[in-house]
């Protein structure tokens, strides 16, 4: 490791390493707050652009922090986020998505050894592409059905399960699952998921907000194992999604024959 | 197995050091990596290999017929080459068909190739496409599921659940920092247990950042050959004894019920032992090589693969048995947790299971003689490819 | 009978980027900076990859440190024109895509083609390349490619162009200096042309041009205009209908008139016409018209 760099130093270089088309229109704040000899607090405030320096941590929207030799090897780009974030050498406190956006804020961290330095290019792009699904006679139907307020589950003549979302054939059976059976609308939550991750959703590209819950329901009239996949209220405390409590769903007042038409399950509260 | 012309073995591995970012060459590029040391581990050439059987995951790196732009780090110029691509299972896929390739006679010597540079992706968005558009895209987090910690934190309770997690996560980390190809090596030890356990960020539930397996770049190669040209070019050649695959429907409604539905996993060991004589996985195999994407997945599925029913499972990590030097060991390599080049990954499970067999696997060899290995590979909507591969050539 | 089908529109966005590479990052480096393209030679079968590959792939041999600059000039092996849009294209349409093998380099690569007439465009011709001003980070770095030469496209109607009945024409007013120098080149001084007291006495009762003072007007018909630039005459026959006195107005008309196959010559009807509409001569020729 490069002796003579400091932590104040690099903190410091945030102001000339901005990327100032990046930032014109970014408000936020950062804070920094690194431990050992050569630790300290610090608050990076960017403003449309403009880059303001402060020493401690000024209520900033975001806390990162670690020691003084990750911090160092970090920038150096020694230290993978990821790695560091899972051993719990990086913590990150407060909104992360602006922390990781952070990572477009500012130039790498150059040290200027003398040397010709080499540049890799990298391209980045989104690809965007437009999709028309034909939902099928019936899938459609039980779209269609969802605008009714109705559930509806079509059955496995030979082996009786009842599949919900239907499925043209019973996939174990190998037989065409021809006739409909309404269920729910209630049901026993089995199993649920609180998503912290925010990941796109692939069907508009945008970031899911987080946490949110999703959650697996064998709704009244369906045979177990065969459940319903949805979301729960994402307000529901998240200790009383108990597994075989009873959940409804909260219809979404438009209606177009979608997963959205429910909003989502809520606990059924005695 | 079923009825096949010829044996068939693995002779050689590549692969390319594994990690979060290859800047420094392109895709052919890293590829060339993996086969240029194959190449050198068996002292063939090029014009050796008569085919090429290529993959990686779909919609991963968003490049179009990536075999044919790799043509030129890949070697496959004026040969056969093949593209397959089934998800998680991919890797382990390509083995399974460059296998039959060889044992039907249609050619000799075939180089499988399996590569992922995730970090020119958005693999999570990738992933979620497999779910269906019209319902399931909505609700799917890629391949993040917290679902197993929560039944097995109802099943043994939160601290044995818990920490049986933990440690399997740390003792893969132990066995990664025997492997310099593997991607995180972080230097856990067991005293890191109770924080990281408590304190590392949440993804999905009680599925953690350190629970869950690194997305890495990287490449891996394996030629397989026919017994007669097997033995002329490797000395302790990995033996393919039989290999099965198993799927299952997309949906995934059926594995979160009240009842647990069989996992392909179980289906998988049951039909592959059985036909094999297996009696006593844990007694029979020297060494295990699990697609383990999660360290909750691990634990749980070494229940599935070894076909147990309580908690010997749970035992086999508490009492460090998968350790290297344990009765046990699983993923010498440090396993899918420490890399995760996913178009490779499954293929990387064969890879180090031939390696652990020839006795090539360098710091994280296993030090008692290795003569039968098993090696999964994982995907899609929880899909299966089990194979067994053995130092002594099969008897039929 | 599908009743309840109905479509859905979605999308799929997804984030991704690429990485050029060491390598792949040295040559796009190197168009912006240094303004010069950059291969690699495999020092086995001795080909040069433009742009540069780490590998050989006929030789499968390791070859990313033997760089070699090339030339900036090249030859248009093959090209397309591209009449339709998306987003991504890096021009309007219609544009020229050339398949371009630099000298000194042995593989071609695809890029963009400018100042061209797109239905003058063909094979064959030399271009070279125009670097951008702006950074792009891509095959981009090179603007576009232009010709070195633009006089290859100045040439005329090919056999497979020209069509029975297409014509083209040129008109000239006949004057005394026009006989005169024509009498000084050929050495035919005879007193019909250049004698008006003698010629009084003559059937035309005064001077008239020479026969093929009018008739030479085809010469830049055929040559220039229809088939054009680049035609090799092969046999003209003409019959002298009327006189051309000093002073008329002449036009030369050639027409397309039968396309001779085995040979890809052409059969062309001339005409010449004086002011007053009357033919002074009519005939024949036959012409090798340019290859393109």
């Amino acid at each position: 490791m490069d002796k003579n760099l400091t932590v104040k130093d690099i903190i410091l270089s945030f102001k000339n390493r901005a990327n100032e088309h990046i930032i014109k229109d970014v408000v936020c704040s950062l804070g920094y707050d690194i431990s050992g000899e050569m630790g300290g607090k610090w608050t990076v405030k960017i403003d449309k652009g403009k880059v303001i320096i402060e020493d401690g941590l000024n209520d900033p929207d975001v806390v990162i922090s670690m020691n003084d030799e990750d911090f160092i090897s970090f920038t150096l780009g020694k230290l993978d986020p990821v790695n560091a974030i899972s051993a719990g050498r990086l913590k990150i406190t407060g909104d992360a998505q602006i922390a990781q956006q952070s990572a477009k804020f500012f130039k790498k961290y150059q040290i200027d050894n003398g040397e010709e330095r080499e540049e890799l290019v990298r391209l980045r792009k989104i690809l965007s592409i437009p999709q028309r699904f034909s939902t099928g006679e019936v899938m459609g139907f039980f779209l269609n059905n969802l605008k009714k307020k109705k559930i509806m589950a079509n059955k496995c003549p030979k082996c009786g399960r009842m599949q919900c979302p239907p499925r043209e054939v019973c996939a174990i059976c190998k037989v065409e699952a021809s006739e409909w059976v309404e269920v729910g609308p209630e049901g026993r939550l089995t199993v649920a998921d609180i998503v912290f991750y925010a990941s796109p959703d692939p069907l508009t590209g945008e970031i899911r907000k987080t946490p949110y819950i999703t959650a697996y329901i064998l709704l009244d009239g369906c045979e177990d194992p065969d459940t319903f996949w949805h979301e729960i209220d994402p307000d529901t405390p998240h200790e009383k999604l108990k597994r075989g409590v009873r959940v409804r769903p909260v219809w979404n007042e438009k209606r177009t024959g979608a997963i959205t038409d429910i909003k989502y399950f809520e606990l059924v509260e005695d | 197995m079923r009825d096949r012309k010829r044996e068939v073995a693995i002779v050689g591995v590549g692969q390319t050091k594994y990690s979060s970012h290859r800047e420094d060459v392109n895709q052919p590029e890293m590829i060339s990596e993996a086969i240029f040391e194959a190449l050198e581990q068996t002292s063939l050439t090029m014009d050796d290999i008569d085919c090429i059987v290529h993959g990686n995951m779909e919609l991963f790196e968003m490049i179009y017929q990536p075999d044919l732009w790799h043509t030129i780090g890949t070697g496959a110029s004026g040969k056969e080459c093949l593209r397959l691509t089934t998800g998680g299972t991919t890797g382990a896929t390509l083995v399974c068909a460059a296998d039959a390739l060889v044992a039907s006679g249609m050619h000799d010597i075939v180089m499988a190739i399996g590569f992922e540079k995730l970090q020119e992706g958005h693999t999570t968005g990738g992933i979620t496409n497999m779910a269906d558009p019209l319902w399931g895209r909505k609700l799917q987090s890629g391949a993040l599921v917290g679902i197993t910690a929560t039944q097995m934190i109802e099943e043994f309770g939160e601290e044995r659940a818990k920490k049986a997690s933990i440690d399997y996560r740390i003792i893969m980390d132990m066995h990664a920092m025997k492997n310099p190809k593997a991607h995180r090596r972080l230097g856990l030890n067991f005293d890191m247990a109770e924080d990281l356990m408590n304190n590392s960020p949440q993804l999905v539930g009680e599925l953690r950042m350190i629970h869950m397996c690194s997305q890495s770049d990287g490449a891996c190669v394996v030629i397989l050959a026919s017994e007669d040209k097997a033995k002329e070019i490797c000395d302790r050649p990995a033996w393919i004894l039989d290999h099965v695959t198993v799927h299952r429907e997309e949906h995934m409604g059926t594995l979160f019920g009240f009842k647990k539905e069989k996992l392909t996993h179980r289906h998988a060991a049951e039909v592959l032992f059985k036909r094999n004589n297996i009696n006593d996985p844990v007694n029979e195999f020297d060494v295990f090589e699990m697609y383990d994407p999660s360290s909750w997945w691990g634990v749980d599925w070494l229940r599935e693969f070894l076909l147990f029913d309580g908690d010997e499972h749970l035992k086999l990590v508490e009492n460090r048995e998968i350790l290297i030097d344990g009765k046990f060991p699983v993923n010498p390599s440090g396993g899918v947790i420490a890399s995760n080049p996913i178009g490779a990954t499954a293929m990387v499970r064969f890879a180090e299971a031939a390696l652990q067999i020839m006795g090539k696997a360098g710091e994280h060899q296993v030090k008692k003689e290795v003569n039968k290995a098993l090696a999964s590979g994982f995907g899609g909507t929880f899909w299966t490819v089990l194979g067994i591969l053995t130092a002594d050539k099969p008897e039929r | 009978m599908y009743r309840n089908s109905f479509i859905v529109h979605g999308k799929l966005a997804l984030p991704y980027q690429y990485f050029a590479g060491r390598l792949g990052s040295k040559f796009i480096k190197t168009l912006e900076k240094e303004h010069k393209i950059i291969g690699t030679r495999c020092k086995k079968c001795n080909t040069v990859y433009v742009p540069p590959r780490s590998i050989c792939d006929r030789c499968f041999l390791d070859i990313k440190d033997n760089l070699e600059e090339v030339s900036k000039e090249g030859t248009v092996l093959s090209y397309t024109v591209v009449n339709s849009y998306e987003d991504h294209y890096p021009e309007r349409p219609p544009f020229i895509l050339g398949l371009i093998k630099l000298d000194k380099a042995d593989t071609p690569f695809v890029h963009i083609i400018k100042n061209v007439p797109i239905n003058k465009m063909k094979s064959n011709i030399r271009v070279r390349a125009i670097f951008s001003n702006t950074p792009t980070d891509t095959i981009l770095n090179i603007s576009h490619f232009e010709p070195v030469d633009y006089s290859v496209f100045e040439v005329g109607y090919t056999y497979e162009e020209l069509e029975i009945g297409m014509s083209a024409s040129f008109t000239k007013t006949i004057t005394e200096t026009d006989v005169y120098l024509f009498a000084g080149i050929s050495g035919d001084f005879n007193p019909m042309h250049v004698n008006e007291e003698y010629s009084k006495k003559g059937i035309f009762g005064k001077r008239v041009a020479h026969g093929v003072v009018p008739q030479s007007l085809i010469a830049p018909v055929l040559g220039t205009k229809l088939p054009g630039l680049g035609t090799v005459a092969i046999e003209i026959n003409t019959r002298f209908r009327r006189p051309t006195y000093f002073g008329d107005t002449i036009t030369a008309i050639a027409t397309v008139k039968e396309k001779i196959e085995e040979k890809k010559w052409v059969k062309m009807a001339l005409k010449f016409i004086n002011q007053k509409g009357e033919i002074i001569a009519d005939g024949e020729a036959i012409v090798m018209p340019p290859k393109g």
